[in-house]
């Protein structure tokens, strides 16, 4: 969807949009197959909507949140991508990394 | 026509007036009406969906709670709000927004071995996925310099001039190793939209010094001596990559002594330096000397056999 479509369904107007835009919280697409705007998009901008006017976050403190999330997300995808890995090995091989990072961790408790 | 999205089902945009909206009903009613369209089934179903979605968008009420999501097309209410992590969250994860920030350090040189090559695989991936272009940052670029041993010893400020004109300086860290990749922050290609540039990545080669050899943390290299400085010993002249200093040969130097610099080698990354080592090789003058040849005709010690060991 175009930037006026955009507009409407989040009730933001293009002023604020273009700010939001410049900021960094959205990133909508550039190329021309591109339609612009995308339901990732609406739902960011629910989120950033969310943020400012019901949990009255200022704008340093959304960029914060954002890129906070995004790392998050990115942690998130590359852990599941790992752990899918993981699953797929053979019995032993999972068992003995299981063992394995029990060991780490009560290394770490014993620190 | 999708009858999942009133305002295609329309031909609408979704920002349209009212007015419209009611035009574009108008439009679509006539020329898909039943009874103006006699044994034609397809125009019927057609009509119910533009009926349908005209009930939906020509009720401003309806048309707000559907554009909030709070309604679904067909008027119903929607179970759930579509939070940003369901889209974030999504199992290819390959948006805009992707960030491998958050981990970005655990593939730097630091990282355990083996473990350095299962994340930068994941990191792949995930650029492949989303491009090379995770959430708008600007690529990375990738160079290669070849730069002088002593410059890859001592460090030293490069000047990198690109394709396109312009100029990278680059600063060689004492001690930088074959290989090593510097990386450059922001030099990379430009983010759009204020996003931040990528990183220039730039390979290092070193080449090769005439008489320098780079082992470890230490230099090595030969050292010829005369005849005359390795029977009586002497102080000579050794070349390190800081510059010249004086060593004392001992008296009855030989080829294949080993004699070392301290700290004359290579910086070490957490601090100190290598060593550096000269491997003395004794040298006959380059032409036959008549003097040097009656002194040894006459010399008795002639009779010292160095391949003994290997006659045995």
């Amino acid at each position: 969807m175009n930037s006026r479509e955009f507009c409407h369904l989040t009730h933001l107007d293009e002023a604020t949009l273009a700010t939001w835009i410049d900021a960094g919280w959205l990133l909508p697409g550039q190329a021309d197959a591109d339609p612009g705007f995308s339901d990732i998009d609406l739902a960011r901008a629910r989120l950033i909507s969310d943020l400012k006017d019901d949990l009255g976050v200022n704008d340093e403190g959304v960029s914060v949140i954002l890129d906070l999330l995004d790392q998050i997300h990115g942690v998130r995808r590359t852990f599941r991508e790992f752990l899918s890995v993981v699953r797929a090995q053979p019995e032993t091989t999972r068992r003995r990394i299981a063992a394995d990072i029990r060991d780490a961790s009560m290394g770490r408790d014993m620190e | 026509m999708s009858s999942n999205d009133p305002y295609t089902t329309l031909g609408v945009k979704r920002d349209a007036s009212q007015d419209d909206i009611r035009k574009s009903y108008r439009r679509l009613a006539k020329k898909l009406h039943p009874d103006l369209n006699p044994g034609n089934r397809e125009a019927e179903q057609k009509f119910k969906e533009v009926t349908a979605a005209y009930d939906l968008l020509g009720d401003t009420d309806k048309r707000a709670r559907f554009d909030r999501g709070e309604i679904d097309a067909s008027g119903a209410e929607r179970p759930q709000h579509r939070y940003y992590r369901d889209f974030a969250d999504a199992d290819d994860g390959s948006h805009r927004y992707a960030s491998d920030a958050g981990f970005a350090d655990f593939t730097d040189s630091t990282g355990a071995e083996g473990m350095e090559d299962i994340l930068s695989e994941l990191f792949r991936r995930s650029n492949r996925r989303s491009g090379g272009d995770g959430r708008g940052r600007g690529t990375d670029i990738r160079y290669s310099l070849a730069i002088e041993f002593l410059d890859a010893v001592n460090g030293a400020s490069k000047r990198l001039t690109l394709p396109d004109g312009a100029v990278l300086d680059i600063t060689i860290p004492p001690g930088t190793r074959e290989g090593q990749v510097l990386r450059l922050r922001g030099k990379g290609r430009p983010g759009h939209r204020g996003t931040p540039s990528g990183d220039a990545l730039v390979e290092i080669s070193v080449l090769p010094h005439p008489y320098f050899r780079w082992e470890g943390d230490d230099i090595h290299l030969d050292l010829p001596v005369s005849l005359s400085e390795a029977v009586l010993g002497a102080k000579v002249q050794v070349p390190t990559p800081t510059g010249q200093v004086t060593m004392t040969l001992p008296k009855g130097a030989n080829t294949g002594m080993r004699l070392r610099l301290k700290g004359k080698g290579v910086p070490r990354r957490g601090g100190g330096h290598g060593n550096e080592y000269a491997t003395l090789k004794v040298m006959l003058p380059s032409k036959p000397d008549p003097d040097l040849e009656a002194f040894v005709s006459s010399w008795p010690g002639g009779t010292y056999n160095p391949r003994q060991t290997m006659e045995r």
